[in-house]
């Protein structure tokens, strides 16, 4: 059976609003996790990083207009609803979340705890720069701001982690 | 204060993005959703589908209810094919998660560990134990026993493990059993006898024979036993708090066994639960799994119906349920989601040998450019650029380097030396330590490159951090930039690996064999073979810099100074230096020599390392039957031991014909009547050495012998038939101990036998 079929009223051949069912079951097979791992890292949590992404292509399907760049639109999305899904967070306790204790080596455990406690905006350029590898252009058009901003987001990122570690 | 330049900041970043983003993530599931509202008619359809379902499930007879239950229940062992739960992260309840996450906590460094995971309590009973009453029993449980006039004394270590005092296990064995008698008033037992010994324990990888102080105790039939293994040669699950499920959430069943079907992949587990498949109080199971790179986590679902104004029996059942899992266990650990505590699974590999598991080196530790440092059983790395203070030379001198480490230092070096010259420098300190902190230190259990050690972060007392590493006997503390990257480099050391018990490493065929002084040795074809008869007084500071073979015959003194330790770490190598010892036994560099059990006994050869831990140098002070003064064998420590290994278990005394010497004289008798000159004797003549071996000839009636003998110091003595004293024979001997030097001839002995 394929994943595909599991859309309720919609034959693998049909289109879903801007994507077919065909490329969503592409795009998830060859996104879903990579995206999941990117949201671990924007949100700190898998459990939490894998309902906004599983939300983000309940998104994707449900897309109005045609999607010229499913990944990219993918991208967006999971970035977007993890910050959203952060600043309900913050709301409701009122303080940043605690990064969960998922390592062992001090090195790792202070970083990862400093990269945590970055602003939404620094963080999301951190982990597109340094885990997805993405240049300044591309995470501003994703982050929907000037590639100057990005910069001046790392910038002020590195300048924060550089204090912050020892 | 910014203290990471960009590089190393950004290459710190990548790392630690890559780590947490590789951590476990569920298999997920394409969302099941419609681009738009669903037609009426297919609402309609499942409403109808949805209607008959109930029907069927509430109206049936009963016998198809079973039938419904068998493909929503679990699989009992009865089933045919196992069909538990494999499921992902994604499919827990908020509870397991939790309880996932402590698991995982808990359990964090067991798979990089080769160290054993006890399963159960420290004491067990041998099979055939049995009380001979019941006071005798209660006193046992209550821990009334009485200490042995005299403990035997206890090594450091057996067979490669790490193992506590005959004391200290009769503590443990003393530790009450629950429930407590309190009014118990008898006699208690007494310990009759304890030894070192072996016994077979659970372990989280099937079951293992290890080393265990066996007592024998009055009123005991049978022994009991205590794991010797010290708690720093154990992999400890960290201690967790168990989630606390919310008031709505049903707390999951332990696990109690499992058993191992199916290559591996089928788990069978079992527990006690409620009773299942009745019409009234009903009680189904579920098994959930989540597979860990080290550790497969299993979750015992319950789901309990009680319909209502009906009493049910809280009598527990046994109750078994089979998982699959994707791929088979191997060596993860099975640990109860429930309590996260570990699962015995019985291997079909039971008790595997005793030895502890050979130590490895972590070449990986080392990053290119940096200069591996070992001491005693451990190794930390340093940038090439660093200074390092061997023991012994003054740690107060100066340096302008970025950085220093100081190989065990004197106590409160820091206090009398002068600031380092260098204003931001990294401070590492090497030290022998055997204990492990104190808990109030606020240490916490990592495990750096395989080895667990002890982290104690800086405090406003302790401005650095420290490792304490009981299990290579280290502290590592470190100041400074670069501490932490410095201390993250810690493995064992080659010498650890080149010393650890277990089997002699094979000699690979390519490698040759070479004799010197009494011992022969094999070494790679491909090193270069120097010969020296120059010796000095600088023992083995100048050992094993360069790859290859030295042999050494030390005749010719060497009038020149010594060089000293280098105040930079110099990079290891391996080689070998063969001497006839004068150089050692004047070097005070040397340390002593383990007089007692940790000398090696190898290819005929007794061989004692040398205490003296440092210089990435194995100097050994080895026996040799037939030689008078040892022979010391210097072997180079670098990478990862093997190649050291290789060669000190390659080592064996030379076969006779290599080292063989002859002696030749008279048995002859003096004495008796006038004149009293000396009379040749037919007979035999022995030639005992320092050892003990002893080598006879015939002599015929011209009383001339020749024996061939290896080399070395020796005491002749002779008999014959010609001469006795009340009817026995005499023993004759030689005036003085005869040295014989190898491939010479040691000519006009006397073994005189002497009359009045």
């Amino acid at each position: 059976m394929s994943i595909a079929s599991g859309i309720v009223g919609a034959s693998p051949a049909k289109v879903l609003g801007g994507i077919s069912a065909e490329e969503l079951e592409a795009l998830y097979r060859s996104e879903r996790d990579r995206m999941v791992r990117v949201a671990l890292l924007l949100v700190g949590s898998a459990a939490d990083a894998e309902e906004l992404v599983q939300e983000s292509f309940v998104r994707v399907a449900r897309a109005r207009r045609p999607i010229d760049n499913p990944p990219a639109y993918l991208r967006t999305t999971v970035v977007n609803l993890s910050r959203s899904h952060l600043r309900r967070l913050r709301v409701q306790r009122r303080q940043p979340a605690a990064p969960p204790r998922l390592i062992e080596d001090p090195e790792l455990d202070e970083t990862w705890g400093a990269v945590c406690r970055l602003p939404f905006r620094q963080r999301a350029a951190v982990v597109l720069r340094y885990y997805q590898d993405l240049s300044e252009a591309e995470i501003a058009r994703l982050l929907a701001c000037r590639p100057g901003t990005v910069k001046s987001n790392l910038h002020h990122a590195l300048a924060r982690l550089r204090k912050e570690l020892p | 204060m910014t203290n990471l330049d960009n590089d190393v900041l950004e290459a710190r970043l990548r790392e630690t993005l890559r780590f947490v983003a590789a951590g476990p993530i569920g298999p997920g599931q394409m969302p099941a959703v419609a681009g738009r509202p669903r037609p009426r008619i297919a609402r309609r359809v499942t409403a109808v589908l949805m209607a008959a379902a109930i029907l069927v499930v509430f109206f049936v007879p009963l016998p198809h209810v079973s039938l419904f239950k068998s493909l929503v229940a679990p699989a009992k062992v009865a089933t045919p094919s196992p069909v538990g739960v494999v499921s992902g992260i994604a499919a827990l309840s908020s509870l397991e998660r939790l309880e996932l996450a402590a698991a995982n906590k808990a359990w964090a460094g067991v798979g990089s560990s080769s160290l054993p995971v006890l399963v159960g309590t420290s004491v067990q009973m041998s099979p055939n134990a049995g009380f001979t009453n019941g006071d005798t029993k209660l006193a046992f449980g209550l821990g009334r026993i009485t200490a042995p006039t005299r403990f035997p004394s206890s090594p450091v270590r057996d067979r490669g493990w790490a193992v506590i005092s005959a004391e200290r296990a009769l503590r443990l064995l003393k530790t009450p059993t629950p429930p407590v008698h309190p009014v118990y008033t008898g006699p208690p037992d007494k310990v009759l006898r304890v030894h070192l010994g072996t016994d077979i324990w659970e372990t989280a990888h099937g079951r293992l024979r290890l080393p265990a102080w066996l007592f024998t105790v009055s009123g005991l039939r049978g022994t009991a036993s205590v794991l010797a293994l010290s708690p720093s040669d154990l992999f400890q699950p960290r201690h967790v708090s168990e989630p606390s499920p919310g008031p709505d959430q049903v707390p999951n069943v332990s696990v109690g066994s499992a058993s191992l079907e199916g290559a591996g992949r089928t788990i069978t587990i079992g527990f006690v639960g409620g009773i299942v498949g009745t019409t009234g109080c009903d009680d189904t199971y579920k098994a959930r799994v989540v597979q860990e790179k080290a550790i497969v986590v299993v979750f015992v679902v319950e789901t309990r119906v009680i319909p209502s104004g009906m009493l049910c029996s809280a009598v527990g059942y046994g109750d078994h349920l089979s998982v699959r899992l994707a791929r088979p266990i191997g060596s993860r650990v099975l640990v109860d989601g429930a309590s996260a505590s570990a699962v015995p699974v019985p291997r079909s590999h039971a008790v595997p040998p005793t030895t502890k598991p050979l130590p490895v080196v972590d070449l990986s530790a080392t990053p290119a450019g940096w200069v591996p440092v070992a001491y005693g059983d451990a190794q930390v790395s340093v940038p090439a650029s660093f200074s390092v203070f061997y023991p012994g030379q003054d740690p107060c001198e100066s340096f302008s380097t970025p950085g220093a480490l100081f190989v065990a230092p004197i106590p409160g070096f820091k206090r009398i030396c002068p600031a380092p010259g260098h204003p931001r420098a990294t401070l590492v300190r090497l030290v022998p330590y055997g204990g492990v902190p104190q808990k109030t230190a606020g240490e916490k259990l990592i495990i750096v490159n395989g080895v667990p050690a002890y982290f104690v972060p800086p405090s406003s007392a302790k401005p650095f951090i420290s490792y304490f590493v009981p299990s290579l006997g280290v502290l590592v503390t470190g100041s400074g930039p670069m501490a932490r990257r410095v201390l993250d480099t810690l493995t064992c050391s080659p010498r650890a690996v080149a010393l650890a018990s277990g089997g002699a490493a094979a000699v690979p065929s390519s490698w040759r064999s070479l004799t010197f002084a009494g011992l022969r040795f094999s070494v790679p074809a491909s090193w270069p073979v120097q010969r020296t008869n120059l010796w000095n007084v600088c023992g083995p500071v100048q050992i094993a810099v360069a790859e290859g073979v030295t042999l050494d015959t030390d005749q010719v003194f060497q009038a020149l100074p010594c060089p000293g330790p280098l105040p930079y770490a110099v990079v290891p190598s391996n080689g070998v230096r063969v001497d006839t010892g004068r150089s050692h036994s004047l070097s005070a560099l040397v340390g002593s020599f383990s007089p007692g059990g940790t000398c090696l006994h190898t290819g005929g050869l007794k061989a004692c390392p040398s205490s003296t831990p440092h210089y990435s140098v194995l100097l050994l002070r080895v026996s040799v039957p037939g030689r008078a003064a040892p022979v010391f064998v210097s072997i180079g420590l670098a990478g990862s031991g093997m190649v050291a290994r290789t060669i000190l278990y390659s080592l064996r005394a030379a076969t006779p014909s290599e080292a063989r010497a002859s002696v030749g004289g008279t048995l002859v008798r003096v004495g008796g009547p006038a004149p009293g000159s000396a009379v040749a004797l037919p007979g035999q003549v022995t030639a005992k050495n320092s050892f003990g071996h002893k080598f006879t000839v015939t002599v015929a009636k011209r009383g001339q012998f020749v024996l061939s003998i290896p080399a070395g110091v020796y005491e002749l003595t002779g008999r014959s038939p010609m001469v006795t004293v009340n009817g026995a024979e005499m023993t004759c001997a030689a005036t003085q101990p005869v040295r014989v030097k190898s491939g010479q001839e040691t000519r006009g002995v006397e073994v005189i036998c002497s009359i009045k």
